[in-house]
Parts: structure tokens; sequence; C-alpha cells
């Protein structure tokens, strides 16, 4: 079981609930480390003291805010969490919004919010089924790590998710940002035109048909290059459409995702493709993939050649399955 | 685990490193066995000029 990041209580009105918080959601991008070129020597970080040249401890370091010349205010971790007694220690809930008035540029990050003891069981399964009945969610703030933080708490399969917040004047307005708005009034037909592209486009919201093939194409470079292969680079990009073709491109996108080649299915078509290849032309993260399509048990520890072997050994059990 | 480390006495699940943000929100640490780079799990979170990086610059 994963440890938690915080834990501590949610109050609403006079209930009480001890609940601790987890990550919900993991980066797998690729990480690498720093090395000093032309050679093999790792590169790190050093917290230093600037008079005696000598590293600091993590425990040593406390916070210290420049008065004077020379002269700082020193703050300790545990000062900075006693200041907000209350809200490091407990969420308590505001106000209970309609889920769907929260505009998505205020989503910042989701934590699940488990149950912190046995004893909270009861109150917290009745959280959850009031906040899905009522598709409310649970506005608070709370302190964690001497940062405050806004957040959400929502009922998402039958647990409680908190999703922290951007606060308003985090936000940057688009004009702020782009100078000058573009024009967006369309011409003629183009508005129809464009309905009908995205009607033609339109499908379900399934996240797992996406993958992230930046990071299996890293994966390959580095594969590629440990085996001294031939570095594969990719075409360059369309250009953009020239706005005297706009409408000329409508149509023919319009015709194109009709005929089911504008669908984003296409892409994966290279996918489906690479898997039907032999095996071991793959990469460790395509044959990932391909295990977790099939199901291989236990593919999470296993490494690249232990990989392959599991997938064609259920590859053979499935066909022999379906022969049979 | 450090002893005047507060997180470390509850059983925490948190970072020792410094998050690193650079301009276009990228993070970083500074420890290279953190496992997740998210602002809660670190007390020491800083913009990457603080490290000499002058990716700012560009923005």
């Amino acid at each position: 079981m994963a440890r938690p990041i915080w834990s501590g209580t949610v109050n609403f009105g006079l209930v009480s609930i001890p609940v601790r918080l987890y990550s919900a959601t993991q980066d797998h991008t690729v990480h690498f480390r720093q090395i000093e070129r032309g050679t093999s020597d790792r590169v790190r970080y050093q917290r230093v003291n600037e008079r005696t040249g000598k590293e600091v401890d993590y425990g040593d370091i406390v916070k210290g805010r420049e008065i004077a010349d020379g002269e700082y205010v020193v703050v300790e971790p545990e000062e900075l969490d006693a200041i907000a007694p209350g809200r490091s220690r407990s969420i308590d809930i505001d106000t209970f919004v309609d889920l769907d008035e929260i505009d998505p540029i205020y989503f910042q990050k989701t934590y699940w919010l488990g149950p912190g003891d046995t004893s909270g069981s009861r109150p917290y399964g009745l959280l959850v089924k009031a906040l899905e009945k009522s598709n409310r969610a649970g506005i608070c703030n709370f302190v964690m790590r001497g940062k405050e933080y806004l957040a959400a708490i929502r009922a998402d399969d039958g647990v409680l998710a908190l999703d922290t917040l951007f606060f308003a004047d985090e936000i940057r307005r688009p004009k702020d940002q782009l100078g000058e708005l573009p024009d967006s009034a369309p011409r003629g037909k183009e508005l129809d035109m464009a309905i009908s592209l995205v009607d033609s486009m339109a499908g379900p919201w399934k996240p797992e048909d996406y993958s992230d093939t930046y990071t299996e194409r890293v994966e390959q470079l580095i594969e590629d290059k440990a085996a001294g292969r031939t570095i594969k680079t990719e075409s360059e990009p369309p250009e953009s459409t020239n706005v005297v073709d706009l409408s000329d491109a409508l149509r023919r996108s319009v015709e194109a995702a009709r005929g089911g080649r504008g669908r984003k299915g296409s892409s994966t078509g290279g996918r489906k493709k690479k898997e039907s290849a032999d095996l071991s032309e793959l990469s460790k993260s395509e044959l990932d993939r391909i295990a977790r399509d099939l199901d291989v048990p236990g593919r999470s520890k296993m490494r690249r050649d232990e990989l392959e072997k599991a997938i064609k050994g259920q590859k053979t059990e499935r066909a022999d399955k379906s022969a049979s | 685990m450090t002893s005047r480390c507060p997180d470390c006495a509850q059983a925490l699940d948190h970072c020792h490193g410094d998050l690193v943000v650079h301009a276009s929100g990228r993070p970083e640490c500074t420890d290279p066995a953190c496992v997740e780079l998210d602002v809660p799990r670190h007390r020491n979170v800083v913009g990457c000029d603080a490290l000499g990086c002058t990716c700012t610059d560009a923005t």
C-alpha cells in the first residue's frame, strides 16, 4: 500500500472524518540522469553552506527572510505549520458547489482521499454517497508543507477524490498572454463545414486509446543508441493551412473523416502494424503496451526478454483456445 | 530519514530534494531518487532561476 502524503481530518458541518491523502496520478516521463558530456560522471546538486563550503543536511536547513543586510528572520517548518493550526491538520469544507460549475482551467491535480482509520468509515461512506447523489463538490482550503491549497472534494469510483484547484488570481487571461486575440468571425459556410468536420470526428472519450508516443520514442532512441543501431528521425510536420485554402481544406477533411481516414484511429494504425512485426524489433515500452493489452500477468516486473517470451506464450495460448 | 524532519516523523511520503520549476511549468528535482515531481511532496519549491537556469528569460 502506498504511503500517504498528508493525513488529517475532513470537516463538514459538525462531522469530522479522519483521512489520508494519496497521489491519484503518476508521471511516466523518462527520467534522465545528468551526466557531464564526454564522461560517465553523474552531476548532482548539493546544498552547500556558502561560508564553509560544506554540504548541509536536509534536517539542518531552515527558511530565512533577509530583513537587513546579512540579518535574517529564521523560520522552522513547525512554525510555518503552527501559524495555520487548523488548516495544516484539517480540511474544512466551506461550501458545496455543483461539480459542473467548476471551469476545468481551475483543476490542478487529483489525489485520493482515503479513510484515516476504521472509526471514520461510516461518515466517510456517507459523504461519498451524498456527493455522488448530489453531483456536488466540497470546496475547502488546507495547508500542506507550508503551502495553502484550494481544493474540491468529490466522489469518484466509490471513494473521495480531492482536486487541488488554482486560486482565481493564478489564472492568466487569454488577452494578457496572447496579446491581440485572433479575428474569429467565420466566413460563408466555413462554420457549418467546421461543425460538420467536428461531428464527423466525434467519438466517445476513451483515455486508454491514447498513449505517450513521444516517451515511447525516447525509450526507442535509448534502446537504439545502446544497441548501436541507426537513429530513426521523424518527418517534418505538415505546414499550417493557408487561409485562402481553408474552405477546400475543410471540405477535404470532412470527406476524409467520413471515409474513415481522418479519424484519430489512423494514428493507431501504425501501432497495429508494429504489433504484427517481429517482437524482437519492438522497444520495451511497446512490449509493455502489448502485454497490457493481452493482460499478461506479472508484466510490470518483467525485463524486456521476459516480456517478449510472455507475449509469445499468451498469443499462442489465445490462438489455441480460439482454435479449440 | 532525518530526525528533525516532521514528515519523516509521521512516516509521510515526501521528498527532501528541492523541486525546481522551469518557466514552462516542467518540474525537476535535485534529488535523483525522487519518485514523483509533485509540489506537495516537497517543502522546498524554487524557480529554476535560483539554480542559474535562464529559461525564464525566454518567456
